[in-house]
């Protein structure tokens, strides 16, 4: 396995051992900064403007190191070390499927913004942080701002909903949106701080998983986040740690249940109910699911054309649910890319998926035999938050606006971790 | 014996040619037939924008030489034969058998034509190299299945009720999903001949061209 790995990374790695220009790692970290603390705050104070949607922080920054990234080819004619920076292969068969779809697209609009804001942050997020992260001590700082991110998220969303009773979830207006944003990050941070030898980084570690937990609104997020930590229990040999892990979670539940018990109209209530009579559960998205599978019966590789599930997708309800609330990409990513792309676009993010997904199994395997902390710590933090955007695909889907560089940023870690490894 | 080992041989080597000719020809004829028949029906899936769909197959025309470019053309070329199979799913025809009319898919059909052509070519091939990316595609798809084939059993141990694919709660879905992967076996292969390429490109892009005027 290892080697057919290395066989695909060959012509990657080969590439990357010519060092970009200095003034560009400066300016990638800058920029991956301050996109990474920005989707902490995802579309605020503009919620409902379509044009800052469009060009949030996040989404601008990359828009500027595109900019950056090809006036620096202009200049340097160093094509080399751009190629490098690029995505594996599978995001551009993934991309090159989403644009083919538009041609099924009754709202071409929809579906040509939703594929520019995909490929905007598939290709020029991925070449953004993999960039910025050119040595182990920036990889550090990135999981540093990672966790700066999601303290701000989890923090704000405590304070809002049970400092002030608001309905929000802090910057997030939407508990789907926050429960895939803090599912994949918090176990990451907090497998990142666990794993660490330094005591004061444990508790850190522990607060951050309990109150990814503790403010989760949907069973997505409680079971991105519990799986995510419940990987990191498995990889980690230390038994110490594997406490801490089972007490963070044990916390967080506890602490879910007081404040589920004490609110009547608690989200995370309603979202495990089995009946059909409220608003958001789960056999209402069964019936949406249901939906987008019943668009596959018809529509196997055609699809509705990316962005555009919402079009097809109250025609092909086996019967209608009442009190229906949730939207398209409130259900299931992987069924969602499925229904929108065809089948291919599903196998394509597949590949994707387990292409990344290898390549993090295989840095946790190498680095258990190593001796270095470091490099373990990086890759079970990696296969955390991996495991985790997994899960949280299950219940709402990584392909958010917004949420989407948190998945990219997973990959290019994964990558980069990989190469920093191999150097 | 000898004489006959090298009379078999000489058979053999007689036989390739043509074995080879149809073997190349049998899945362009399916998608040349997929291509009629779904634009002789009006396009049951409607295709709004086909000057994207001609771009892509024209895309799949242009002589690239390194194998990345070349892997997104294969999958380009599957993508656009699958999507006119896919016109095809929900037509059939019938014909009289021993009494009793049977109806079959277009799909089927299509699919029969590319199978001979993929066993044709497996009886006459001793090159058992297995491509790296072939097996990340194939792993790909037992991967998109195996989340399938999860999700029913999670839904059936949560709801503990059996959910399958399909509005009468058959399993349809899965069954147009094995069509695909097969189709998938026996075209990927294929795909991988710069020939084979050209040929469906070519195809495809007089199919879409036909489509882009709206009074055919």
């Amino acid at each position: 396995m290892i080697r057919l790995v290395s066989t695909l990374e060959k012509d990657a790695v080969t590439a990357e051992n010519q060092p970009a220009s200095n003034w560009l790692h400066v300016c990638a970290t800058v920029l991956a900064g301050v996109a990474i603390i920005s989707s902490a705050f995802h579309f605020w104070p503009f919620d409902g403007s379509k044009a800052w949607q469009m060009l949030c922080p996040p989404n601008f920054t990359v828009s500027i190191w595109i900019l950056v990234l090809v006036g620096y080819v202009l200049l340097k004619h160093d094509r080399q070390t751009v190629t490098s920076l690029l995505p594996h292969l599978s995001v551009f068969a993934y991309l090159s499927v989403n644009v083919l779809s538009i041609a099924f697209a009754p709202d071409m609009s929809r579906a040509a913004s939703f594929t520019v804001k995909l490929a905007l942050i598939l290709v020029g997020g991925y070449t953004l942080f993999s960039s910025a992260i050119f040595h182990v001590s920036s990889l550090k700082m990135f999981y540093n701002l990672m966790t700066a991110a999601v303290i701000i998220s989890i923090a704000c969303c405590l304070v809002v909903r049970f400092g002030f009773g608001s309905e929000k979830f802090g910057f997030h207006s939407s508990a789907y949106k926050y429960g895939t944003y803090v599912g994949i990050l918090a176990p990451l941070c907090a497998a990142y701080f666990l794993t660490s030898p330094k005591s004061w980084k444990i508790p850190l570690g522990i607060v951050i998983s309990a109150g990814a937990l503790v403010s989760s609104g949907t069973l997505g997020a409680l079971v991105a986040v519990s799986a995510g930590m419940l990987a990191t229990m498995i990889i980690i040999p230390r038994w110490s740690t594997k406490l801490c892990i089972l007490c963070s979670i044990a916390l967080g539940i506890a602490g879910l249940l007081i404040i589920s018990n004490l609110d009547p109209a608690s989200h995370i209530r309603d979202d495990l109910k089995l009946s059909e009579g409220d608003e958001v559960n789960l056999k209402q998205r069964y019936i949406e699911w249901q939906a987008e599978i019943n668009i596959l019966e018809e529509r196997m590789f055609a699809g509705t054309a990316a962005g555009c599930i919402n079009d097809y997708r109250s025609n092909f309800y086996y019967r209608l649910p009442k009190l229906n609330t949730l939207k398209a990409f409130d259900q299931n990513g992987w069924l969602a890319t499925g229904a929108e792309t065809g089948i291919l676009g599903l196998v394509c993010f597949c590949w994707i998926v387990l292409y990344y997904g290898r390549l993090a199994l295989i840095q946790v395997i190498d680095s258990s035999h190593s001796e270095s902390n470091a490099g373990y710590k990086f890759a079970s933090a990696n296969f955390a938050g991996f495991i985790a955007a997994c899960i949280a695909n299950l219940f709402s889907s990584v392909h958010y606006n917004g949420i989407l560089i948190v998945f990219v940023l997973v990959l290019a870690l994964i990558s980069r971790t990989a190469f920093l490894g191999n150097k | 014996m000898i004489e006959q080992i090298i009379a078999s041989y000489w058979k053999q080597q007689r036989i390739r040619p043509i074995v080879k000719v149809f073997e190349f020809c049998l899945p362009l004829t399916a998608i040349i037939l997929a291509c009629c028949v779904s634009f002789f029906s009006q396009m049951p899936i409607p295709i709004e924008r086909p000057v994207i769909l001609m771009l892509g197959s024209l895309f799949i025309l242009a002589p690239f030489r390194s194998e990345a470019p070349a892997t997104l053309q294969r999958i380009i070329g599957f993508y656009l034969s699958s999507v006119t199979v896919n016109q095809l799913s929900s037509q059939y025809f019938s014909f009289s058998f021993l009494g009793g009319d049977i109806s079959v898919s277009y799909s089927a059909v299509v699919l029969l034509l590319c199978a001979t052509g993929y066993a044709l070519r497996k009886v006459n091939s001793t090159n058992k190299l297995r491509n790296v990316r072939r097996v990340n595609i194939i792993y790909g798809w037992v991967f998109a299945i195996a989340i399938i084939v999860i999700h029913i059993v999670l839904l059936s141990l949560i709801l503990n009720e059996f959910y399958g694919y399909g509005y009468e709660q058959n399993l349809s879905v899965l069954g147009n999903l094995c069509l695909y992967f097969l189709l998938f076996i026996v075209l990927w292969e294929k795909l991988g001949s710069f020939c084979f390429r050209r040929g469906i490109g070519l195809i495809l892009t007089v199919f879409y061209l036909a489509a882009i005027f709206p009074d055919r």
